[in-house]
């Protein structure tokens, strides 16, 4: 990525938390943002549909990095996936955690 | 709690070595496995890979999901691997959503065979794991901690030589 295009991404963290009826967001670094829903993968989509719009930033210059309220980092496509985290914990993983393609998402099976 | 967590069935293997190829089908070889060897001169366990089979009904098609991975110690708390940042549990969750591809196979077909999510943990390198450790893997689906799913494994290096003198 351009060194100037990194200047302006923005970080933020995104926190999920699981309750008995569904599913809730909330952001460190977003005061009093919250989100909310009933199943995990709409509430995905309203995080990352809905920070842009809360920070009045482009989504291309939003990092959004997303973990479990115990505290599980959530490894995805941008960031190598599992593969890409175990490297960044140092340990090497050359053909790690394949998905098949087909049965999951894309962005899934390119990590 | 959750739906997805409570109707699920799920599998998991060791095995020496696993991948899945381009049709979505999964080639392991060495299934089976219960202890692991270790490289004494690397300080790491020998290759090896964890097969995560998910099942659910046809409801969930499409549904995304947070699928967790946790390595735990003899103790059942989560185990420390070293890192750049010093020692840190090895417990990451990747977002999956098993489709079923209802168009190709028919309703009824679907219907009976449902949603299959196969993960492979291919730990090509090995991990730097204690020798003669005693873990568990555990696999959590949807956020859900009152359901989890285990497997134990050991960690064996080659018995200590003579000492002389």
């Amino acid at each position: 990525m351009p060194l100037e295009r990194e200047e302006t991404m923005r970080n933020v963290k995104v926190i999920y938390h699981r309750e008995p009826e569904g599913w809730w967001a909330e952001s460190p670094d977003v005061a009093g943002y919250t989100a909310a829903d009933d199943a995990f993968g709409e509430l995905r989509s309203l995080v990352f549909d809905g920070l842009p719009f809360v920070l009045n930033v482009e989504a291309d210059d939003l990092r959004i990095s997303e973990q479990l309220a115990d505290g599980a980092p959530i490894a995805d496509a941008p960031t190598g996936g599992v593969a890409g985290w175990l490297r960044s914990i140092g340990v090497v993983t050359p053909g790690s955690f394949a998905l098949p393609s087909g049965s999951v998402s894309s962005a899934l099976a390119a990590s | 709690m959750s739906r997805i967590a409570e109707t699920a069935t799920v599998s998991l293997a060791l095995a020496d070595y696993a991948s899945t190829d381009i049709s979505g089908k999964t080639h392991i070889i060495g299934q089976g496995v219960a202890v692991i060897g270790w490289n004494p001169e690397m300080g790491v366990t020998s290759r090896f890979a964890l097969i995560i089979d998910v099942r659910l009904p046809i409801e969930f098609s499409g549904a995304e999901f947070p699928l967790e991975i946790a390595l735990l110690d003899e103790a059942g708390e989560l185990a420390l691997v070293p890192g750049p940042s010093g020692m840190q549990p090895l417990r990451v969750a990747q977002v999956v959503q098993g489709v079923a591809d209802i168009p190709r196979l028919g309703q009824k077909v679907a219907d009976h065979t449902g949603v299959h999510i196969n993960v492979i943990f291919d730990l090509g390198t090995g991990v730097p794991l204690a020798l003669h450790g005693l873990y568990t893997w555990r696999v959590q689906l949807d956020g859900d901690e009152s359901r989890q799913w285990l497997h134990n494994f050991a960690v064996t290096g080659p018995p200590p030589g003579p000492v002389f003198g």
